[in-house]
């Protein structure tokens, strides 16, 4: 095998692929007019082709297609069930927590609300806070 | 009845359609993914996963873009290379565990050329899984299933270039090998 050989090979390749262009093409029949070496790897590229194409088609064991059939059926059914099974599900508990957090949210400020008023004296702090007021603008006057 | 027709029927609702479309295409599409693979079970469960898929995504397929056979061997070949990927992770994680599968006989009474055409089967399939498993899917899908170029580097989302060097250095690898074990 000679340089020329080795460095043509990638270039053989692409010509048996079809992706040669018109220059390689004529480059690479030149060369295998000739070379024996190169004429042999070919062929032995063909009979590669030829074992791969050989081998690849594999029967299945047996009962690949009844099992098939149950992983189509079941899908369609199942995913419709659990569809329907999660949404009614996740509204519930959606429900729930909005209800009962909810409620529960609004009482504790609504009691809250109710403590301050009943607690504090508002009346009396506004006129403290206003006589305050005054007195320091009385001050600055 | 063609390809094409045996589809549109099956959109239509004819259920025996795809049954026949598997029952055509099931030997090459098992065969890609154990030759990618190297697994039985995990070949059979992604072969199914493949036609399950093309099954629920029929109305998606269009023909112009290339035959069914085509389009369901593409989707097995994505499948198994992100099971590939997947399972070299788990190969990380809990390193030394199982090696390829041979391809065994179904039954031991086979004549001789039957027993022939398997080793013959084995040798290959053993010579195939010690490719790099892109490699090994580019080869699969040119010779083995007469893909274009464009349409492989498509699948397996490379540039052209690469699934060019790939076929060369496969074919180049398996030439050589082929030769030290003595079948060429």
């Amino acid at each position: 095998m000679t340089d020329k050989c080795s460095k043509l090979l990638p270039k053989i390749h692409e010509w048996l692929e079809g992706c040669a262009d018109e220059e390689t093409a004529l480059l690479v029949q030149w060369h295998l007019r000739d070379c024996v070496h190169c004429q042999q790897i070919v062929s032995e590229w063909q009979f590669v082709v030829e074992e791969i194409r050989f081998a690849l088609p594999t029967t299945p064991p047996e009962g690949f297609e009844e099992r098939l059939k149950q992983r189509i059926s079941k899908p369609q059914i199942l995913s419709w069930c659990e569809l329907a099974v999660s949404w009614a599900l996740t509204s519930t508990g959606v429900a729930i927590t909005v209800f009962w957090f909810g409620s529960s949210l609004a009482s504790v400020l609504r009691s809250l609300f109710q403590w301050l008023l009943e607690t504090i004296n508002w009346s009396a702090l506004l006129t403290v806070w206003l006589q305050q007021f005054l007195e320091l603008v009385n001050r600055w006057v | 009845m063609d390809d094409d027709e045996l589809v549109r029927c099956c959109l239509n609702g004819c259920g025996w359609a795809f049954d026949e479309l598997v029952k055509r295409y099931r030997d090459r599409v098992y065969g890609v993914a154990l030759h990618l693979l190297g697994d039985r079970d995990l070949a059979e469960d992604l072969a199914q996963e493949a036609f399950l898929r093309a099954f629920q995504k029929l109305e998606l397929f269009d023909s112009t873009k290339g035959s069914f056979s085509v389009w369901v061997v593409a989707l097995t070949t994505r499948l198994c290379l992100n099971a590939l990927k997947r399972r070299n992770l788990e190969r990380r994680l809990f390193a030394g565990q199982e090696d390829a599968e041979a391809i065994e006989p179904s039954d031991n009474t086979c004549s001789f050329e039957e027993w022939l055409a398997m080793e013959r089967r084995e040798v290959i399939h053993n010579l195939l899984l010690s490719l790099p498993p892109m490699q090994r899917a580019a080869l699969l899908l040119r010779y083995g299933e007469d893909m274009s170029i464009h349409d492989i580097a498509q699948v397996l989302r490379v540039p052209v270039g690469t699934v060019k060097v790939w076929l060369f250095r496969g074919r180049e690898t398996l030439r050589r090998r082929l030769k030290e074990v003595g079948l060429l």
